[in-house]
């Protein structure tokens, strides 16, 4: 049997966190928790058979109460059990099997956790075990700072022979939480009478063996738009998209505006109290909780967005990086998770008799006001309101918006100002007369199968009538037939493999540049996020194909090579082989390329230390020089199949070929490529910078006497530019087919 | 109990593949540790001479990539570089979580089907902590090693099964330490008494030979054991063949 012992003063947070971690051992035989409280204002409390509470009802020294507490021990190990740190769940049957045969182990390494940031130490006092027969031979002395437990680790070991466990640090089970400063800040809690232990581990401790990230950022996709209703509304095609492709992403939205999402299934709320306007804090917030943050909002207070479109709805689709798609009408809202009956009711509330509806909505608008709009539901009423019911949805109350859905499709049309009622009938099939603000931008560029060309709220100044030609022609298109709206359950991407060219390095120089590269990539060999394709054995070499001085290998025989190994819904992930790649790389192209397709990266670049891999990305990117060089490129095989005729057979270890596959991917969603734009990182056919790393050194392609002459750099070069006079005409080359 | 069994895996074909054809033929159940990677000359391995970080070129890893990383029996642990070997076993065992029949099984160690499952059974049915075993030591295609106390079967090698529980781990790799397991051990002739003797193609072939010149720095290996291979005149003292053998060590063709 092991007795652990837990000397308790009053930290009764830490004391929870510790209990659970003894409570959540693994180990299969007969163990006991022995706490000595020696805060005597406390009175501990704990239903448990395996925890035993000592409440020592007077001042007592930590010596003093681990001596009662080791009088009461039943086991014949015993185990220093400490109340501020964390044992994993191995930890007791480590002990067991270490001390089978010897009086004493310990573990020769723990974790150190310093805020989020974990490092492997070496042992303190905190995982010594021992036979209780020891205590014959060598006794617990008085000293302060755990001096106590020192000097009894020091003599037995002195005088016992014992273990020394984990040398090698891979299977830690010891999490010492937090420097000596940082522990001696634990205060005693304030809570005084009886306290019933309620223990709870605050984070996932497991991940630190598995290599996994303690950054407390989770692994989820948050997409941040807290609001209003119709911006919402917009983006929840894309909402929609990446549940399909990649799994349900959480959306950072602003309480006011949560309810929406009651009426979706695909969609994790992450809801904040900070106003819509809040845009800048939020997205802190949510880079910090989370690993994958896309921003669909376009306005915020100090916000600087770029505009780049024709629309503030528009520009929000370009920010998410489904610009391309944006008159995808297949692309609609869709609201899974609608109360029908509620609906239904709404509709006998405002319908009065057999004639069809007619939905006008000319008052009621916060982000686009329209006060001379407000004339129109008179003019509306007058001219149709014989045929039709007139209705003011201004004055319609429902308990949800999405509950507008049924009144919607039952309705012969919507007239209406720039409100979310125009985004919310883009899932309907409602013909829609959408009156629009006039400024550049403001104006919400009205999607869905019933729209009309808008009309201006400038247009309603000059001549309101021109209303009723707008309803005529509304009436004569009629509502078109809308596509099924529904969640499709996709097939996923599948494994990642990171495809890269291999060769034996004799320069030590160039070997002490790689070495961290290829340590970075064994982070994510070993926890299977990256399956390993080493090209290694080339088919062709450029010496032979194209005369070059150099047995460089084909891009397409490396591309190939992988492809062999992969199912068509796998995603080839290229770098170079002296690329050091963050930890969150595989992470990022899962969602990546499941969502969009097909990306490629700029590199960080270095000039001497590179920055940890423990700061997200977007940090680790900060001391970086740019380059125009692309050093991921990431596709499925299914992508690659269909587009490899285009790609050129360039040569690995020129130059070139990573511009034209940065280009062809541009292709992909429609982004034209020139000589002006190919350094700018032009979102989603690029990823944001930080996944993937550089440390410069001269490249071999670029010397004096190779670049613009070694037979590989004028193969690839002519074959960029025969591509771009195919695939991406605005790229201008000069006459040794360079860009200029 | 279940047999957990765990390989190292550098260039390991064609072996590798045929040691996944004996486990699936196995009738009790089975786990398989497989690590990849380059094991870094330290602790009790740092006489081999130094490789620079990689996984396999003959092949191993592409199979590991189609046959292994999703078969649900086995678990593969992959680093280019590891620290030392005792790292890579310590991988697999101490991701073990059951009490078992715990071996290594090296790429070129063969066993059969039957005799894996005896070895678990005698677990199951005997109080021993672990066994050692004799070997039929292949140096060539169909040259063994002869003699019981010499190169190929040196008294305390081929300790290679242990009754495991949670918690222990590998303490050193030549030869192989279980920290926590206990001492009684099943000598060699006991089992061998049981039908235990396995195959291990240590120089079956040229391309193991070459590997092992380079990583265990044996000059000239791989002309020397050509000079084996043309040999007619059976047995032969493999010192002649083999310098790096001890004096009595003896060679026959089978």
């Amino acid at each position: 049997m092991i007795t652990a012992i837990l000397i308790a003063t009053g930290r009764l947070d830490r004391l929870n966190e510790s209990v659970a971690s003894f409570l959540t051992q693994n180990y299969s035989g007969e163990c006991e928790l022995i706490i000595a409280n020696t805060c005597v204002r406390q009175t501990l409390k704990f239903n448990d058979k395996r925890v035993k509470i000592l409440n020592i009802k007077m001042q007592a020294l930590p010596m003093r109460a681990k001596a009662i507490a080791l009088e009461q021990a039943n086991g014949d190990t015993i185990v220093m059990w400490s109340e501020l740190d964390y044992y994993l769940p191995d930890f007791l049957s480590s002990v067991e099997a270490g001390i089978s045969d010897v009086d004493w182990c310990f573990f020769e390494n723990e974790f150190l956790l310093s805020g989020k940031n974990p490092t492997h130490s070496k042992a303190t006092e905190l995982s010594f075990a021992f036979k209780k027969k020891l205590l014959d031979g060598v006794q617990f002395k008085a000293g302060i700072n755990g001096a106590s437990d020192r000097n009894f680790i020091a003599e037995a070991t002195a005088k016992f022979e014992g273990r020394r466990l984990n040398q090698d640090s891979q299977h830690t089970y010891v999490v010492r939480i937090g420097t000596l400063e940082e522990r001696e800040r634990v205060k005693p809690t304030i809570r005084s009478g009886l306290i019933e232990l309620t223990p709870f581990a605050r984070n996932d401790y497991s991940v630190l063996n598995e290599g996994g990230d303690f950054s407390g950022r989770q692994d989820g996709v948050c997409v941040v738009e807290l609001g209003r209703y119709g911006d919402i509304i917009n983006i929840l095609p894309f909402l929609q998209m990446i549940a399909e492709r990649h799994g349900p992403p959480h959306l950072m939205v602003s309480q006011e505006f949560a309810t929406l999402l009651e009426g979706v299934s695909y969609v994790k709320p992450f809801i904040t109290t900070l106003k819509n306007e809040e845009l800048g804090q939020a997205l802190e917030i949510a880079r910090r909780s989370f690993k994958i943050v896309i921003n669909a909002q376009i306005w915020g207070k100090g916000w600087q967005q770029q505009r780049l479109t024709k629309a503030y709805n528009v520009e929000s689709w370009r920010n998410c990086g489904i610009l391309h798609l944006f008159d995808n009408n297949d692309l609609l809202p869709l609201f899974d998770k609608r109360d029908l009956e509620r609906e239904r009711k709404l509709v006998d509330s405002v319908k009065k008799d057999g004639r069809p509806m007619l939905l006008v909505n000319v008052s009621a608008a916060i982000s686009s006001p329209c006060e001379h709009c407000k004339i129109l539901l008179e003019e509306i009423s007058s001219v149709w309101g014989s045929d039709y019911q007139i209705i003011d949805l201004s004055t319609v109350r429902a308990e949800r918006l999405y509950d507008f859905l049924t009144l919607f499709n039952e309705s012969a049309m919507l007239v209406c100002i720039d409100t979310a009622f125009l985004h919310l009938a883009a899932s309907t099939s409602i013909p829609i007369v959408p009156i629009t603000n006039s400024k550049e931008w403001a104006g919400t560029v009205v999607r869905g199968n019933g729209a009309m060309p808008a009309i201006g709220y400038n247009q309603v100044k000059d001549n309101p009538k021109s209303i009723h030609e707008a309803i005529a022609q509304g009436f004569a298109c009629g509502g078109k037939e809308m596509p099924k709206l529904e969640l499709i359950e996709r097939v996923k991407a599948g494994r990642i493999f990171h495809c890269v060219e291999r060769h034996e390095e004799r320069d030590q120089a160039t070997l002490n540049r790689k070495l961290p590269a290829w340590e970075s990539w064994d982070v994510l060999y070993r926890s299977r996020k990256l399956i390993p394709a080493h090209y290694w054995k080339y088919r062709r070499t450029a010496d032979k194909e194209v005369g070059d001085t150099r047995p460089l290998p084909f891009l397409k025989d490396l591309f190939e090579f992988a492809m062999n190994q992969m199912r068509n819904n796998d995603i080839l992930m290229w770098t170079n082989d002296d690329n050091p790649i963050h930890p969150e790389v595989a992470d990022y192209i899962r969602f990546h390329v499941s969502v969009y397709g097909v990306c490629t990266s700029f590199r960080s670049e270095f000039n001497s230390r590179m920055p940890s891999f423990s700061m997200p990305p977007h940090q680790f990117d900060l001391g970086s020089a740019k380059h125009m060089g692309r050093d991921i490129f990431a596709a499925t095989k299914f992508w690659l199949m269909e587009k490899w005729n285009e790609i050129p057979d360039f040569i690995i270890g020129c130059s070139d070929f990573d511009l034209c596959l940065a280009a062809l991917v541009r292709n992909q969603y429609g982004i034209e490529t020139t000589n002006r734009n190919i350094s700018e990182l032009m979102f989603p056919a690029e990823i944001q910078r930080g996944y993937v790393a550089h440390l410069y050194h001269q490249s071999h392609w670029s010397r004096p006497g190779y670049e613009n002459t070694a037979p590989g750099q004028k193969h690839n070069r002519r074959l960029f530019r025969e591509w771009a006079a195919m695939y991406c005409p605005a790229l201008v080359f000069n006459e040794s087919d360079t860009l200029k | 109990m279940k047999l957990h069994i765990y390989t190292l895996a550098l260039d390991a074909m064609p072996y590798l593949a045929q040691q996944l054809d004996v486990f699936e033929k196995l009738k009790i159940e089975w786990h398989w540790h497989v690590m990849e990677g380059v094991a870094d000359s330290v602790l009790d391995t740092s006489w081999v001479k130094k490789i620079l970080p990689r996984f396999s070129i003959d092949g191993t890893s592409e199979f590991i990539n189609a046959r292994l990383m999703e078969h649900d029996r086995v678990s593969v642990y992959r680093k280019q570089l590891w620290h030392g070997k005792v790292e890579m076993c310590n991988a697999a065992i101490m991701s073990i979580k059951e009490p078992c029949v715990l071996m290594q099984v090296d790429a070129d160690e063969f066993w059969t089907p039957d005799q894996l499952e005896k070895i678990v059974s005698l677990f199951d049915e005997t109080q021993y902590d672990s066994m050692r075993f004799f070997c039929r030591y292949f140096i060539g295609k169909e040259i063994v090693t002869v003699g019981e106390n010499s190169y190929g079967n040196n008294p305390g090698e081929w300790h290679r099964a242990w009754r495991f529980k949670p918690g222990m781990s590998q303490e050193k790799h030549e030869p192989p330490i279980l920290a926590g397991c206990g001492k009684n051990c099943m000598s060699r002739e006991q089992t061998r008494e049981q039908g235990l003797v396995f195959n291990h193609y240590a120089y079956a072939t040229e391309a193991q030979v070459a590997f092992k010149e380079r990583y265990y720095g044996y000059e000239n290996a791989v002309a020397h054991w050509r000079r084996l291979q043309q040999n007619t005149a059976w047995p032969v003292k493999l010192q002649e063949f083999l310098p790096w053998v001890d004096v009595n060590a003896m060679a026959d063709k089978i």
